[in-house]
This record gives structure tokens, C-alpha cells and sequence, in this order.
């Protein structure tokens, strides 16, 4: 069995690699079907290349890569802890429900939903609870109204501001009058009327007309006239 | 994912306020009776009144006002959006203003401007009473007379 030489190794080389010509694939086919060492050499370096292709090397990954790997991993932790808050440990189990709002679409309409009815709530119950006001404040005017029995009187002075006047019934913020305001019930409480006395009338004094004002008595001396005698 | 889930969260909030923004005001209408009250009395039982038959029903409520005579003289039915003041003119030369501040399920809320036709300010308050009652408001006269008014609430229109 004769040794193959340099040139033929390389001659076999670029066979296998699928580079010859067909002239030189015509003299390397006819090397290999004749001498049992370049077969073996074929063999050979066909199973290396079919061993090189199966097994799964992973490609070593460069320290400064992996680095900034993970300075990178670590920022998105940094800002998931800020938005969402720590992380939990363990294993965290994705319920059906939570994987509902996992969509921003979903998650928005789910918020005006929620604020409609909201809304409506809000608005069903914003009216000023008088009622309630009203059981506060009745205490305060019956202490010193417990004396008056059928006519409530509260006066309100003229043209100003006061403050609330409860009555079951009828529930005043506050009153302005030329007059007298007096809130008018029943014994009971009941059956309020906002009643307004009028201001009495000014009363003018006419002033008589004076012929003397100051008081002075002006006395008039008869100056006698002079007789053409004394001339 | 968290951006546009705030971007979509905020539009939401913003169309469903925009919502609420453009409700209409409601109309509601308001029956206000003008009375004239003469003779003037003591009030208690043994003193009657007399009231006249369109007005019976306020006749618990105007034993409590020193006069006999109650008489109906105009009664009108006005509709006014709420939330907007109204100046109506009185049949009997008076002039109302009128403002619906809210209309619940068992209350009322009313601002109301009374002055007679020489320009004084009887009345000018902002009550809250209940949507079944009618309220009363009354003043008496330079002469032996007076005058009310009765405001009821009819509802929505």
C-alpha cells in the first residue's frame, strides 16, 4: 500500500470539499478505487466533517458581550421594579383573569367601562343631601326655639346673608328682603311659609315754613320825617 | 406595553368625561299660583278661613297666616330648563326670578327672586324643598291685604 503524498492529500482534500475540476474528479475517483489509503483518507475525513456538522457547539460568547448583557438585563430590572414593584419569588401563577388586562385595549376599555358606571353612581348621588343637613341643624334652632310654639320667627334682617334655616320641610341657604323674613309652622313643625313683613313706611316731617328763622326780632324805628320847618 | 396602555386609558377616561360634559339640560315645568289673602283675623281654630276651591288644598298650610280671605288670582305654568335663570312677570304686576337648581327624586332646589311692582325686594333666597309639597311665600300690603305665592314643582318635560 503505497503512502499518499502531499499533493495527493490535497488533491483528495478539494474532492471532498467539492472543489476539483472534472478532469482532476476523473484522476482523484480512479486514486481512490486504486489505492485503499486514499479511500481510508476519504473515509475518514468524510466521517470528521459529518462528526463536526452533528455536534452542536455553542459559540463562546466574548466576556465584554456577556457583559453588557447583563448591565443590560440589570437596567430593565431596575425599571420594572420601579414600575411594577419587586419582583416576587417563586413561580407565579398567570390565572385566566390576569391574562385579561394583559392587553393595553382591553385594560383601557375596562377603565371607561368602570368609570362610566362610576359616573353614573356619582351623579345618581350627588345631590346635596339636605335631609341630612337639615336633622344636624333642627337641634340648634329648637334649643332656643322651644319657647316659640307656633310662630317660628326668624328674623333675617335687611338684604343680608344668613345662615341656613332648616324646617322640615323647607330647607333655606340663605335670604335677602327689603323687610322682615319670619318663617311661619305649624305647633307640629310642619306646614312651613316664608312670610315677609313689610318695613314701615318712612315717616317725613315736613318742616313748617319759619317766617323768623334766627329768633331775631328786628325792630323797625320810625325815623320821623323831617319837616320842611327845620330846613 | 405600559405607555400605551396609559395613552389608551387616558383617552377612555377623557371620552367618557367628555360624556358627561355634554348633557343636556333638562326641562322641567313649575306651577306657581298667585293668591290674594284679605281681612284680616287672629289666628286660631274658632277664627275659620275661607279659601277658594282651586287652592283647598294649601288650606292646612294657610290657617297659619293672619288673614281670612284667600282668593286665586292668576295660575301659571311655566317650563324652564334647569340650571339657567328665568324672569317671568307676574299677573299681578310682580316679577319672578326663577332658577331650577336640581330636581331629585323627593327634592327640589329653587332660587327665587320676588319683587313687587314698585321694584322693592320681598323675597330673593335659595330654598330646597320637597318635590311634592308646594311652597309658600307671602307678604302683606301697605292696606289690610296680602299677597302669596304657591309654587309647586309638576315635573320633567
Amino acid at each position: 500500500m503505497n503512502k499518499l503524498t502531499i499533493k495527493q492529500q490535497q488533491r483528495l482534500q478539494k474532492y471532498i470539499d467539492g472543489e476539483s475540476s472534472t478532469i482532476c474528479k476523473f484522476f482523484t475517483k480512479r486514486l481512490i478505487e486504486r489505492n485503499e489509503e486514499a479511500k481510508e483518507f476519504v473515509d475518514s475525513m468524510l466521517n470528521l466533517s459529518l462528526g463536526i456538522k452533528q455536534s452542536q457547539i455553542k459559540p463562546r460568547v466574548n466576556s465584554d458581550e456577556l457583559w453588557n448583557k447583563i448591565s443590560l438585563r440589570l437596567d430593565q430590572e431596575e425599571k420594572a421594579r420601579f414600575y411594577l414593584g419587586e419582583r416576587r419569588s417563586g413561580a407565579v401563577e398567570k390565572s385566566g383573569f390576569k391574562n385579561l388586562f394583559v392587553n393595553p385595549y382591553f385594560t383601557g376599555a375596562s377603565v371607561a367601562l368602570a368609570s362610566f358606571f362610576l359616573g353614573i353612581i356619582i351623579k345618581s348621588q350627588a345631590v346635596p343631601n339636605v335631609t341630612d343637613v337639615a336633622s344636624s341643624t333642627i337641634k340648634r334652632y329648637s334649643d332656643f326655639s322651644s319657647n316659640i310654639p307656633s310662630l317660628q320667627s326668624v328674623n333675617y334682617g335687611n338684604s343680608r346673608p344668613t345662615t341656613r334655616a332648616i324646617s322640615p320641610e323647607i330647607d333655606i341657604d340663605w335670604v335677602k328682603s327689603d323687610g322682615h323674613v319670619r318663617l311661619l309652622s305649624s305647633p307640629n313643625g310642619a306646614n312651613n311659609i316664608i312670610w315677609v313683613k313689610r318695613r314701615s313706611a318712612p315717616i317725613y316731617i315736613r318742616k313748617k315754613p319759619i317766617k323768623n328763622p334766627g329768633g331775631v326780632k328786628i325792630i323797625e324805628e320810625q325815623i320821623p320825617t323831617l319837616s320842611r320847618g327845620n330846613k | 406595553m405600559f405607555i400605551r396602555s396609559i395613552a389608551v386609558i387616558f383617552i377612555a377616561l377623557s371620552l367618557s368625561v367628555s360624556v358627561y360634559a355634554d348633557k343636556k339640560p333638562e326641562n322641567v315645568t313649575i306651577n306657581i299660583k298667585t293668591i290674594t289673602c284679605s281681612g284680616k283675623r287672629v289666628v286660631s281654630r274658632k277664627n275659620p278661613i275661607v279659601v277658594h276651591d282651586s287652592i283647598r288644598n294649601l288650606k292646612s298650610k294657610l290657617k297659619q297666616i293672619p288673614f281670612k280671605n284667600f282668593n286665586l288670582v292668576s295660575s301659571e305654568s311655566i317650563t324652564i330648563p334647569s340650571e339657567s335663570k328665568q324672569q317671568i312677570k307676574l299677573k299681578n304686576k310682580d316679577s319672578l326670578g326663577l332658577e331650577l337648581l336640581y330636581l331629585k327624586q323627593d327634592r327640589v332646589g329653587l332660587w327665587l327672586d320676588w319683587a313687587d311692582k314698585e321694584g322693592m325686594r320681598l323675597l330673593d333666597t335659595r330654598l330646597h324643598f320637597d318635590c311634592m309639597e308646594t311652597m309658600l311665600a307671602g307678604a302683606d300690603t301697605e292696606s289690610d291685604t296680602c299677597k302669596m305665592l304657591a309654587i309647586s314643582v309638576e315635573g320633567k318635560k
